[in-house]
């Protein structure tokens, strides 16, 4: 392994100390000058027209600039998910303001007044009548013979299917089957900051500031809704207090700009956490179906799988993500013949988006809970079943035809499982009494990038060296709060041997920084910081032509450090970096920059391996997680600590989806736990210790090797505490969350109570 | 309603609004920006400050009820001899990620320092039980707080 | 300005002046935690709030006449780290520290708890089973007691009058062989609302290890927490043993069903239960 001196260490996040003293700006602190504010009326019904609707009353409180409803805002539709001019899968079917609300949560009206406390006001004057229809709140009561239709064209909004391989000819005798229907629930992405923007329309041109991942996709959909050129709108990336996708999408940009412009403002909308929870987006709720054979030895003959996931009233990304669901297992599973069917459709429930994993979690947790009943019936150890049907590095994944690349699966299960002293804790006396113990593990996958699909997948960044000897990086970059604009700053630094502090990096601002279409897709650091290595080394190379002729010494004898250029020969011989890039400019006229473009040819796979250790209150039903190592198969970590922190905040995340979180319908369409009393994040008291273990192989396009982590340390967690706990029990639990309820009632099942 | 309180060791006389939700007189009336809202329920402690030596969250209180006592935001917590022990262990701990959570995160600590100085670990996650953070997984906070905790006893 | 008026009395003859005022829609503002959220999401409307937290009397924790007086603004991490109810009242103190959140914890009054009339308030059945009673000031500075456990057995209006607020809450001393204890089962370890809220006190006698005069409530199973006589019953005169506590489980699971028939939540609740049964008997031994 290469010796680096700043890749692979531990930094704080760059703007820390900032954010320890409570200095940090994020878009609900932003104030502008004759600020206005906005807020929305959301639908208190799952589902209905909106037969009238008056807004005398409240347009006459003094205070309220002007109200707006269907009536007044366009009829046009858009889609939220929508990151270039033309994307196949983005269907419009959603107005700025509706005119039938399709669930609790949807937008009927926003007030526009001269403070918070006015427009919140405001809305209580606001008159509704709606004619109720029935209401549908999941995807079996959608595609109802009988059901009513949510959109004009039906309830159903696409499907799609991958046959790959060929099967295999077998006795069936030497043949097992196993059949099994795994529940996962709509979940809230939780990011403590709840949902801000800000717009302002001056000499018709609009600016945006918003917590997004992708600016230049807010510009796009804005842009063409409201028929602006694209350099009118301007849309600016805020500092962001955590998304986890919850902030991908673009459902209220639309609205807020609009509003703008109409009354020609600057215009604040913040949510309140109800909000923010029932009328963004949630992690959708998906219901699959497994039937697969394996042969007594455990070797896959065959899978095949038909999930549907629930798109909640709109399509926003449900239908790409339905095209990702489909091309999951083939790259963590060797499978000589895979069958399955996706399909996505609309319910009267809060609308599905992209969250932490984007269709993985969702994918591969029902997958990893039905391979730990496979081993179950085959008598194996779950270890030992993955191990045999894992994919391995440079394989070719069967359903896309790509290479997986250097990818690790294999030394992250056998590392992992020697670490967590698997084989003892496995086959140890499940014990008795009232508190049970269980052990399991789960693997995963998820990619570095959108290489391969219909995206625009390059990264642009142009740097620049200033005569003091600092550097600009002006880049597209979204920092989720994750340390997007660290990592960068550490590639930069490294490739330069400059400190990282000295290096400036910019995020999203679609007036000054080149074109990339977002931070998402875990391709950040596999392809933005492979942009930032290209684009550090060619200043390199500028600076050590400039050197060459400052120094009159040929290239070979240069070196850098520490900001400065030596001579090899002629030790006492340095120039820094200050110093030349004065030269550079008085002396020679010339700027050191460079703009590179980095286009991508793989998105290799990455994997994790997550064993969890549970303990289960057999008498009220609550498990609590009590030991937990996570392998990841991350290439190289750039920055140590923060890869650590991803993991541990991932596990945190995954524990809810296992155990807790749950965004509840109720028969009516209604949202019943929209707030943090009720819906339960794991707090600090049951988090457990999460040792984190790294596989650091290298070997694909990522800078320095480096692979993503932030999505796929999400993806297998679900699924190893469900297979704890499952363990424990022994039990086959597959409704997610595993609920004290569900676990007292397999538990009364299990002793013939019930 | 005219009060007195002492703010980030500072005397205020003021005319308020006694109707006023405290996280509101302290964003809007002081501009102290960094005690941040987050549910409005007191369930996420994003906007935790600490009055008269105990954690509190402000979104649950009238401006009001400050009447006399002595309160501590996070723009109080640096002193004249710069970043709070805390502070310190949080950025080199690397507790702090997307850093909305953190205001209150370091409030609730700093309660518990104060009552406390040498909690266990148990101690440490009651005393965060309802400060939440979606980034961290809690385990570098933890850290954080309990380095804090050993090095201001080592001095 | 809003139009709303708030006071804060310094003392409760300042109270007993305001409460004077007050009208139907007046509310007593102690911690704030159930209050203020109401408020916040306009699930309240008020005229007029007195707040009670400025009054330092009614902070205080005293021992003496043979009782414990809480104050009804004192604080739940007041009252779970109080010497005299750690040590006489341990169910209280059990229940107090499993309040809310420290934050919570450091702003929410017993008073409040009560007042508040929550299913779930968990200091309720601890209170009950201490045989708890309370001390309530009119409009003229007129007090009446009455025991928490024939309060909550009131309705939500006649009970607390708009000009009436509780002052403070009295736990009578018990014998020396006095044990209580108090568990809760939530959606989560801690910070959590009480699905199940169980509290137990007997006196035990050592030569016998049995178990006498005991008293047993319930909360968040029905509209407020309740004595489980029969309960009570069963339990006294028995020797403190495993048969016992399931003997006791068993019995408790039956209560259950009794007062929430037909429960959604029922099928979990009866056989939860049995973890609180486990768990008083746990830290009691």
């Amino acid at each position: 392994m290469n010796d680096y001196k700043y890749i692979g260490k531990s930094y704080p996040i760059h703007d820390a100390e900032k954010k320890v003293c409570g200095e940090t700006v994020y878009t609900g602190d932003i104030k502008l000058q004759n600020m206005l504010y906005a807020r929305m009326l959301i639908s208190p019904v799952g589902h209905g027209i909106i037969k009238n609707i008056d807004v005398e009353e409240a347009e006459k409180i003094e205070g309220v600039v002007k109200v707006f409803t269907h009536l007044n805002t366009p009829k046009k539709t858009f889609n939220r998910y929508r990151t270039i001019s033309d994307q196949d899968c983005c269907k419009p079917d959603e107005r700025i303001l509706t005119d039938k609300v399709r669930f609790n949560g949807d937008r009927v009206a926003a007030v526009v007044a001269r403070s918070p406390e006015i427009a919140r006001k405001a809305l209580e004057y606001i008159k509704v009548e709606y004619e109720e229809l029935p209401v549908m709140i999941n995807t079996k009561m959608s595609l109802d013979a009988n059901a009513s239709n949510i959109h004009d064209d039906g309830n159903f909004i696409h499907e799609c299917t991958v046959d790959v391989g060929e099967r295999v000819d077998i006795e069936d005798e030497d043949v097992v089957e196993i059949r099994s229907h795994i529940e996962s629930q709509s979940m809230h992405h939780g990011a403590i900051e709840t949902h801000s923007y800000l717009a302002n329309y001056e000499n018709g041109k609009l600016t945006i500031w918003t917590p997004t991942q992708g600016v230049y996709g807010v510009r796009t959909v804005v842009a063409d809704l409201l028929d602006m050129k694209y350099n009118n709108v301007r849309v600016i990336k805020t500092l962001m207090g955590g998304s986890f996708g919850g902030k991908q999408e673009f459902p209220l940009e639309p609205l807020l700009a609009f509003i703008a412009r109409e009354t020609k403002s600057a215009v604040r909308l913040d949510l309140d956490r109800k909000e923010s929870i029932i009328s963004t987006l949630v992690r959708p709720e998906n219901s699959t179906d497994l039937v697969t054979t394996f042969t007594k030895e455990g070797g896959f003959i065959d899978c095949k799988i038909d999930n549907v996931v629930n798109a909640g009233a709109y399509i926003g990304s449900s239908i790409d993500q339905i095209h990702g669901m489909i091309k999951k297992v083939t790259r963590q599973y060797k499978i000589p013949y895979y069958k399955h069917n996706a399909k996505a459709v609309y319910t009267n429930t809060p609308v599905a988006g992209g969250m932490r994993g984007w269709g993985s979690p969702e994918m591969l947790t029902p997958v990893e809970i039905h391979m730990d009943f496979v081993a179950k019936k085959l008598n194996m150890d779950p270890v030992e079943i993955r191990l045999k049907n894992i994919t391995k590095a440079y394989d070719k994944d069967l359903a896309s035809g790509h290479c997986l690349g250097n990818c690790q699966a294999e030394k992250c299960i056998r590392q992992g499982a020697e670490k967590f002293n698997w084989e003892e804790r496995f086959n140890r006396e499940t014990g008795k009494g009232r508190f049970l113990r269980g052990v399991g593990l789960a693997y995963g996958n998820h990619k570095n990038g959108m290489y391969g699909g219909s995206f625009p997948e390059y990264s642009t960044m142009t740097m620049t060296m200033n005569e003091d000897g600092s550097f600009d990086l002006s880049s597209t970059l979204h920092d989720v709060g994750c340390g997007t604009i660290t990592s960068m700053q550490l590639i930069v630094a490294e490739v330069l041997d400059v400190q990282p502090q000295t290096i400036a990096v910019t995020e999203g601002d679609t007036q000054s920084t080149p074109y990339d279409f977002g931070s998402y897709g875990s391709r950040v650091t596999y392809v933005c910081g492979a942009c930032a290595k290209k684009v550090a080394e060619s200043v390199k190379e500028k600076i050590l032509t400039a050197a060459m002729e400052i120094l009159a010494v040929s290239k070979e004898d240069l070196q850098l450090r520490d900001g400065f250029i030596y001579s090899k020969s002629s030790p006492d011989t340095e120039l820094s970096y200050k110093n030349l890039a004065k030269q550079v400019k008085f002396k020679f006229k010339e700027n050191i920059i460079s703009t590179e473009k980095f286009v991508p040819n793989s998105s290799p796979a990455v994997f994790a391996v997550h064993f969890a250790e549970v303990e289960v209150d057999t008498y009220t039903g609550l498990s609590k997680v009590t030991d937990y190592l996570a392998v990841q198969d991350i290439g190289k970590a750039i920055n140590l600590g923060m890869v650590e922190g991803q993991v541990q905040g991932a596990v945190q995340m995954g524990i809810g989806y296992a155990l807790s979180e749950e965004i509840k319908v109720n028969e009516k369409g209604i949202v019943t736990n929209a707030g943090f009393e009720k819906y339960n994040l794991v707090n600090a008291p049951d988090m457990p210790r999460v040792d984190v273990m790294l596989v650091e192989e290298g070997g694909d396009e990522g800078p320095f090797g480096a692979k993503s982590v932030g999505e796929i340390s999400n993806v297998p967690v679900a699924a190893a505490v469900v297979n704890a706990v499952n363990n424990a029990l022994g039990t086959e639990l597959c409704d997610l969350p595993l609920t004290p309820d569900k676990i007292l009632e397999a538990l009364n099942i299990n002793n013939g109570e019930i | 309603m005219d009060i007195q309180f002492r703010l980030n060791g500072k005397d205020y006389d003021m005319s308020i609004d006694p109707a006023k939700k405290l996280i509101d007189f302290l964003r809007d009336d002081l501009g102290l920006l960094g005690t941040k809202e987050g549910c409005g329920e007191g369930e996420c402690g994003s906007c935790t400050i600490i009055v008269d030596g105990k954690a509190v969250s402000s979104c649950l209180m009238l401006a009001c009820q400050i009447e006399d006592r002595e309160v501590m935001t996070i723009e109080g917590l640096a002193g004249d001899a710069g970043l709070d022990r805390l502070q310190k262990s949080f950025i080199e701990k690397g507790a702090v990620q997307c850093g909305y959570c953190t205001s209150g995160m370091l409030m609730s600590s700093k309660a518990l320092l104060l009552e406390n100085p040498n909690p266990t670990e148990d101690e440490i996650n009651r005393a965060i039980e309802g400060n939440l953070c979606r980034c961290t997984g809690y385990n570098k906070i933890v850290d954080a707080i309990s380095d804090a905790a050993e090095t201001d006893d080592k001095q | 300005m809003s139009e709303l008026k708030v006071y804060r009395p310094s003392s409760v003859e300042e109270l007993v002046g305001k409460l004077g005022i007050a009208t139907d829609k007046t509310r007593i503002l102690s911690g704030g935690t159930d209050l203020i959220i109401a408020m916040n999401k306009g699930k309240m409307v008020t005229d007029m709030l007195i707040d009670i937290s400025g009054i330092k009397e009614l902070k205080a924790i005293k021992k003496e006449n043979g009782l414990i007086e809480i104050g009804a603004a004192a604080v739940f991490s007041e009252i779970c780290s109080n010497e005299f109810i750690v040590k006489e009242a341990q169910c209280l103190a059990e229940a107090s520290f499993t309040v809310g959140s420290t934050q919570i914890r450091n702003m929410a009054t017993l008073g409040g708890n009560i007042a508040n009339l929550s299913a779930a308030a968990d200091a309720v059945p601890a209170l009950i089973v201490l045989g708890a009673t309370m001390d309530i000031i009119d409009s003229n500075g007129e007090t009446r007691e009455i025991s928490v456990e024939k309060y909550l057995q009131g309705s939500k209006e006649s009970l607390l009058g708009y000009d009436e607020c509780i002052i403070n809450i009295k736990i009578p001393l018990s014998s020396e062989n006095t044990v209580s204890a108090f568990a809760k089962i939530g959606s989560r370890n801690t910070v959590t609302i009480a699905r199940l809220n169980l509290a137990l006190k007997f006196n035990y006698n050592v030569e016998k290890k049995t178990v006498e005069k005991p008293a047993v409530a319930l909360g968040a199973v029905g509209k407020t927490a309740f004595r489980a006589i029969d309960i009570e019953r069963v339990l006294e005169g028995q020797v403190v043993s495993d048969e016992l506590v399931e003997l006791f489980a068993d019995n408790l699971s039956k209560e259950v069903e009794r007062a929430i028939p037909g429960r959604y939540s029922l099928p979990y609740k009866k056989a939860a239960i049995k973890g609180a049964a486990y768990d008083v008997f746990d830290k009691l031994r």
